[in-house]
């Protein structure tokens, strides 16, 4: 390799003192090898010009990942809302007695009170009526886009009744901007 | 490399902090940040807020008496900054440009060398993406006219930096496209 090689693209931009350019400039008028890597770093960098005419030109941005996020920020906004709205129209989730007597070590068995020892409500049934009222009146739109949310992705482990699934349904206008979220089990 | 280029350093006196000076100097550099933040890899709407953002906060950086030496280094510098934190809050990505679109061929090239032409870009376009941050954001800054000094004030690495990573992204292009 040339030892000149390194100094030819600083050459090309300008960033050579006065001396070193016309050391470079006095070896390249006797190096072909070197002419002809002047000449090629000298096409990429009209390429590299070109490329970024052209993907300024044509980039345009990508409507799916335009509203995606913030749809689905919403869609889940929705559904926190909705279930703490859902939590708080029932009595609080009450333990069985085996998890409180490993959480409370020092109570005696017999001095659980009556209250702990009630059984764990099943509500997945009245949540379902709940839900079913609810978005009775929703119609599903022709068009729409469905994105199906698992409970489980959203809420803890056991938060919320085992195989409780959403679905939202987003219509989009042709703009690609959210006309209608509607939400719906 | 660039054409759209201002003085490095401006007298004093231009800058007076009000609009006008502010709007001239928007005209002048904001293609030219547009198409840097477009190159990076955002959306053109984005690009146009960042660009509306960066001569905004120069308004106010004027206005609160903020160094006034290397103005363009300041605004490619402050557009860098808000285009990474822009990308890094989702993935940025965007269609690859369409080699079809070679109207910066001369009017006269045969269709022989249309074909290699387009091969050539096609291969540099590919090789591009291929460069690591630094090397690409350093090419692209120097697309737009920076010097290396600017650009390592823009990036925050050393002007000899800058060199060694311009000339090893250069070669690396030109070893990929087989110019």
């Amino acid at each position: 390799m040339c030892n000149f090689e390194p100094k030819l693209i600083a050459l090309i931009d300008d960033e050579l003192s006065v001396e070193e350019a016309e050391r470079v400039e006095r070896h390249l008028s006797e190096c072909n090898e070197c002419r002809e890597r002047l000449a090629r770093y000298k096409d990429v960098s009209k390429g590299l010009v070109a490329y970024c005419e052209v993907v300024a030109r044509e980039n345009a941005p990508d409507k799916k990942q335009r509203w995606t996020v913030p749809v689905l920020s919403l869609v889940a906004a929705v559904i926190v809302v909705f279930f703490l709205a859902w939590t708080r129209s029932e009595k609080p989730i009450v333990q069985t007695p085996e998890v409180l007597t490993a959480s409370i070590p020092a109570v005696e068995k017999n001095e659980i009170k009556p209250a702990l020892v009630k059984p764990i409500r099943r509500r997945h049934r009245v949540a379902t009526k709940e839900i079913s009222r609810q978005t009775g009146n929703w119609r599903s739109t022709g068009g729409a886009v469905q994105i199906a949310i698992p409970a489980d992705s959203m809420f803890a482990p056991g938060a919320v009744p085992q195989g409780m699934n959403f679905i939202a349904e987003l219509r989009i206008a042709p703009d690609g901007s959210v006309e209608q979220v509607l939400l719906r089990q | 490399m660039g054409d759209d280029s201002i003085p490095l350093s401006l007298p004093l006196a231009r800058f007076a902090a009000d609009s006008t000076e502010v709007t001239a100097l928007f005209r002048e550099q904001s293609k030219s940040l547009l198409r840097y933040v477009v190159c990076l890899g955002l959306s053109k709407d984005e690009a146009q807020d960042i660009v509306q953002d960066v001569f905004v906060s120069l308004q106010h950086h004027l206005a609160r008496g903020g160094s006034q030496e290397n103005i363009r280094g300041w605004l490619f510098r402050v557009a860098h900054n808000q285009a990474r934190n822009r990308q890094k809050s989702y993935e940025r990505r965007f269609a690859e440009p369409l080699a079809a679109d070679m109207d910066f061929l001369s009017v006269d090239a045969t269709p022989e060398k249309r074909v290699l032409e387009q091969e050539k870009f096609r291969r540099l376009a590919v090789a591009v993406r291929l460069l690591n941050d630094i090397e690409r954001e350093c090419l692209l800054l120097r697309r737009e006219g920076l010097r290396y000094r600017e650009i390592g004030e823009v990036l925050g690495i050393a002007t000899s930096t800058v060199g060694d990573t311009v000339e090893r992204a250069i070669k690396k292009l030109a070893e990929k496209c087989n110019v």
